[in-house]
């Protein structure tokens, strides 16, 4: 794994989860220099249709956008990350409330300005979705900023600091 | 009442609101209904942004993902609000671009439905904060609207 993808990997497991990430229960699972693995471990509160039980499609796009995105960011030559630009999800199967969800995003080709990407959603060996986005890859300029910041909070992290 | 029995009422009969109250999901997002909201359309759906819709803490935007699940919730209750389907519409398909970075505020949704069938439904979705010339997002949906 690179150097990258290890910083990746511990800002993402190290840190208190907050946000959408939290609401949704999303977790980075694994990751690699152009992918990411992770997990939404489904409640109640995720339900679409309550006559069926079934999880609604928001947080699958949620995790195959992060999952995505994540891998995204992995293939860029500096820690940052990359904007979506679109995505598209096909919706393969209902997916119940019960079992944990787990998306694989990969980069498919990396340009100056764009990253492709695909990815899908498997409830067990069950594949539930499957998507392509298209990412931002922002400047060298941007990206030494967010580089920074990132090794910023690496650092804090490592000394203890709550950020 | 549960969700199929709001659904099972005629249209004049049930609301967008109604039927948002009873999808979890819905709930959760803090998603509301405003009809006739004072533009020519006559349903409008908002979001007020929360901590609980942020994406990366770094730069305090709405995850995308968030979005994204807005306008999914919105596409649907519109159908369910125009269309005489009886049951929740299932999602084929959903494409979204992502046209300015959403800021944590509150979000505006408007839907348009391109096309009514017996089993397909096409949704266009516009997502905007400040300026509705200005959209966020757009996206466009495929459902299927079996009736049971």
């Amino acid at each position: 794994m690179s150097e990258a993808a290890k910083s990746h990997k511990k800002l993402m497991t190290g840190q208190k989860k907050q946000g959408h990430f939290s609401a949704l229960n999303i977790s980075l699972v694994d990751c690699g220099d152009d992918w990411a693995e992770m997990s939404l471990t489904p409640t109640a509160a995720l339900i679409g249709d309550p006559s069926t039980g079934a999880l609604h499609s928001g947080p699958i796009t949620t995790l195959l956008d992060s999952a995505l995105g994540i891998a995204a960011s992995l293939a860029l030559p500096r820690l940052g990350f990359a904007p979506t630009i679109d995505l598209r999800v096909d919706h393969l199967r209902m997916a119940n409330a019960q079992e944990p969800l787990i998306a694989r995003g990969e980069v498919v080709r990396i340009t100056r300005n764009v990253l492709f990407a695909k990815g899908s959603v498997r409830q067990g060996n069950i594949e539930i979705a499957h998507a392509v986005g298209n990412f931002v890859r922002l400047s060298d300029e941007v990206l030494a900023i967010t580089e920074a910041h990132i090794q910023q909070q690496l650092e804090a992290m490592d000394s203890g600091v709550e950020l | 009442m549960s969700l199929n029995e709001i659904l099972d009422r005629p249209l004049g009969e049930r609301s967008a609101q109604t039927i948002l109250d009873k999808i979890p999901y819905a709930v959760m997002m803090g998603v509301l209904a405003e009809e006739n909201p004072g533009t020519y359309e006559p349903l409008r759906f908002v979001m007020h942004a929360s901590e609980l819709h942020m994406g990366n803490p770094t730069l305090p935007a709405m995850h995308g993902g968030a979005i994204s699940g807005f306008m999914e919730l919105a596409s649907a209750v519109h159908i369910l609000s125009f269309m005489e389907t009886a049951r929740y519409p299932k999602l084929i398909d959903f494409s979204i671009d992502y046209l300015r970075a959403a800021r944590l505020q509150t979000v505006y949704a408007l839907c348009e439905l391109m096309r009514e069938g017996r089993n397909l439904t096409a949704v266009q979705v516009k997502a905007w904060q400040d300026n509705p010339a200005k959209p966020v997002a757009i996206a466009r949906a495929q459902f299927l609207c079996a009736d049971r």
